[in-house]
């Protein structure tokens, strides 16, 4: 009973919050872009990607979802960012931890571009469409991370729905070989009992983001380099997060 | 190489490269629709079968023809024999 009434008012504090907080940023948004626009040379899709990012770190600082996201960086190097940022992925709530990296980000995704509206804002500002197939990604994507922009890529495609990593779709991969730009493992813990699939009630979890070493393409060769690449990232991941894969 | 053995080594490189499960590779099905793999899944298919069975594919409109998991099995066939 007192787990259950933690729970209910749990969910409506962070709801409320959330939309608050969502709305107010978004209200000021175009305040934002205007002045941007206008009184300053910086570019606007530049902006708007710093935006959307810093969006996403005020909302889990400020509005923790238990206790405070941890973000462990194992990385070992320093290196120079743009990176393509690949992480397991299990609930709707993976894309706002990636506000406390930091550097321009953008997404690829699919099902915030069923949206009206904002999947224009979403392509004009450099998101990418996964249901637009490599093409898209290969250019746009190679765009940005030109730019200075990191791409995240979830490889798995949808969220896991029993928190396992399931299979991996190679367009991160492919990506990171056609640009030369390292591959960065990220492993997420806690979002999935935060909030699966499927659910609309959130459960008060800890999460933390854990930062693997960067893995190079260039230490992948032959025909099948980036099959090879592909099962590399994923064991990486799958021993971070304790999981077996064949 | 027998029909028998191009069969399990086929769906050997699946299983393994491609994280297919054995009783999803029924002959009949589709690669992308049943099985899900995308276009870059086909083209790492071929490359992965290319490894498996030591040959290097030329014909583009056999491969492009290749729906479903009988035509890997036929593709591999014409090839070897």
């Amino acid at each position: 009973m007192v787990e259950y009434i933690i729970k209910i008012t749990f969910n409506f504090y962070m709801y409320f919050m959330i939309l608050l907080f969502t709305l107010g940023m978004w209200i000021i948004y175009p305040l934002f872009l205007f002045f941007i626009a206008v009184f300053s040379r910086i570019d606007t899709k530049r902006f708007t990607q710093r935006y959307v990012r810093y969006y996403g770190w005020a909302l889990i600082k400020l509005i923790p979802f238990w206790s405070p996201v941890i973000v462990e960086d194992k990385k070992n190097e320093r290196i120079d960012w743009p990176v393509i940022y690949v992480s397991n992925h299990c609930s709707s709530v993976d894309p706002f931890l990636f506000g406390a990296l930091s550097g321009n980000l953008i997404f690829v995704t699919s099902w915030p571009f069923k949206i009206p509206l904002f999947n224009i804002i979403m392509r004009k500002n450099g998101y990418i469409d996964s249901r637009k197939g490599w093409e898209t990604l290969k250019k746009n994507g190679a765009q940005e991370l030109l730019n200075g922009a990191s791409v995240i890529i979830w490889p798995e495609s949808h969220r896991s729905k029993d928190g396992m990593m399931k299979r991996f779709y190679s367009g991160a991969f492919h990506l990171s070989h056609y640009t030369g730009r390292p591959v960065v493992p990220v492993a997420v813990f806690g979002t999935h009992k935060l909030l699966p699939p499927k659910y609309r009630l959130l459960t008060p979890s800890k999460v933390k983001m854990v930062l693997l070493p960067p893995v190079w393409p260039k230490d992948f060769q032959g025909n099948d380099r980036v099959l090879k690449m592909k099962k590399y990232v994923k064991s990486r991941l799958a021993e971070a997060l304790g999981q077996d894969i064949r | 190489m027998t029909k028998q053995e191009i069969i399990e080594k086929v769906n050997s490189v699946l299983c393994e490269e491609f994280e297919l499960e054995p009783d999803q590779l029924n002959p009949s099905a589709s690669l992308r629709d049943d099985l899900e793999l995308d276009s870059l899944d086909g083209v790492d298919l071929v490359v992965a079968l290319e490894k498996a069975f030591d040959f290097k594919s030329r014909d583009e409109e056999a491969v492009k023809s290749i729906k479903t998991v009988d035509d890997i099995y036929g593709f591999i066939n014409k090839i070897l024999n």
